[in-house]
């Protein structure tokens, strides 16, 4: 294979991570919409989405592996195709955090939510716009993006401690809403750990781009800080 | 060779990028540059792991990823 050939084959991989990132941040949004609506169907649907996700997952790592075998990438190709291994999989994790939230909604069954969803969209809206911009990043390969957006991940962490603290309330006054009060705490820390991921897909863009590997944010650190205070 | 290199210091000139890759500890990026007369000028010398994983000098990056040679 011919360098240019090479390099369409390289702008296809990045091609294919865009479009797994947007069936990973369709999925996030629906889960949360058919939550708020209680839409057992909807739920139903983002599970079979689910298996799209790690379907195109496979396809992906599976020209991925092609491409190192019969290429043998050095320095920025080796980077971005080690890199998109990597992306992939958070991306697939992101799906599957959709896909929790499937199954909550699905096991909730007849039962209403505890509170309208305010916060939880919130965060789903958050994370989602973080996740586009940091695949934007990605296949640009923007440095000061990469490294801009994962600070925006404390605005998600302070919705989860909002949400955490809200759902306390009602425990407290009520301890029969136990339950429903900890189906939505596992969905709201689903989406916390969306905007996680979002910053290790920014720390491969910075890596991919300047050889550099380094966390550009302990986004654990901030969350257990906030959960102190 | 590996038992060799206790003792000597091998220099391979090669155009085989897998084979730099695989057999030394060092490399060194050498090619004829523009205007100069004199061949075998060093553009690039570091860890092997490093020149073939982010070379600093982009001409070292270009052939090492078969972008020209």
């Amino acid at each position: 294979m011919i360098r240019k050939t090479f390099e369409n084959e390289l702008q296809e991989v990045k091609d294919e991570i865009l479009v797994l990132g947007s069936m990973v941040e369709e999925a996030i949004l629906a889960s949360v919409d058919a939550l708020k609506k209680r839409d057992i169907e909807a739920a139903k649907n983002i599970l079979k989405a689910d298996r799209d996700i790690n379907k195109k997952r496979f396809e992906i790592e599976n020209k991925l592996m092609i491409l190192i075998a019969t290429q043998q990438p050095m320095a920025h190709d080796l980077r971005l195709l080690a890199s998109s291994m990597e992306i992939i999989s958070e991306l697939e994790r992101m799906g599957d955090y959709a896909k929790g939230i499937a199954n909550i909604n699905i096991r909730m069954g007849d039962q209403p939510l505890l509170k309208p969803l305010i916060d939880v969209p919130r965060m789903a809206q958050k994370g989602v716009d973080m996740l586009h911009r940091a695949l934007t990043a990605f296949v640009k390969e923007d440095v000061e993006a990469a490294q801009s957006i994962p600070i925006e991940d404390d605005e998600v962490d302070a919705l989860y401690n909002q949400v955490y603290r809200e759902l306390m309330t009602f425990v407290i006054s009520d301890p029969k809403s136990i339950e429903r009060a900890n189906w939505l705490l596992w969905v709201a820390h689903n989406l916390e750990r969306v905007a996680d991921r979002v910053t290790n897909i920014c720390e491969r863009t910075v890596f991919i781009a300047t050889g550099e590997l380094s966390e550009i944010k302990n986004s654990d650190d901030e969350f257990w800080k906030q959960q102190k205070s | 060779m590996q038992e060799l290199k206790e003792n000597y210091t091998i220099v391979i000139v090669t155009h085989n990028m897998q084979q730099a890759a695989r057999a030394s500890d060092y490399t060194a990026m050498m090619m004829l540059t523009n205007g100069e007369s004199r061949s075998g000028t060093v553009i690039e010398f570091d860890e092997t792991n490093i020149i073939f994983t982010r070379p600093k000098d982009k001409r070292t990056e270009d052939y090492v990823t078969g972008r020209f040679g």
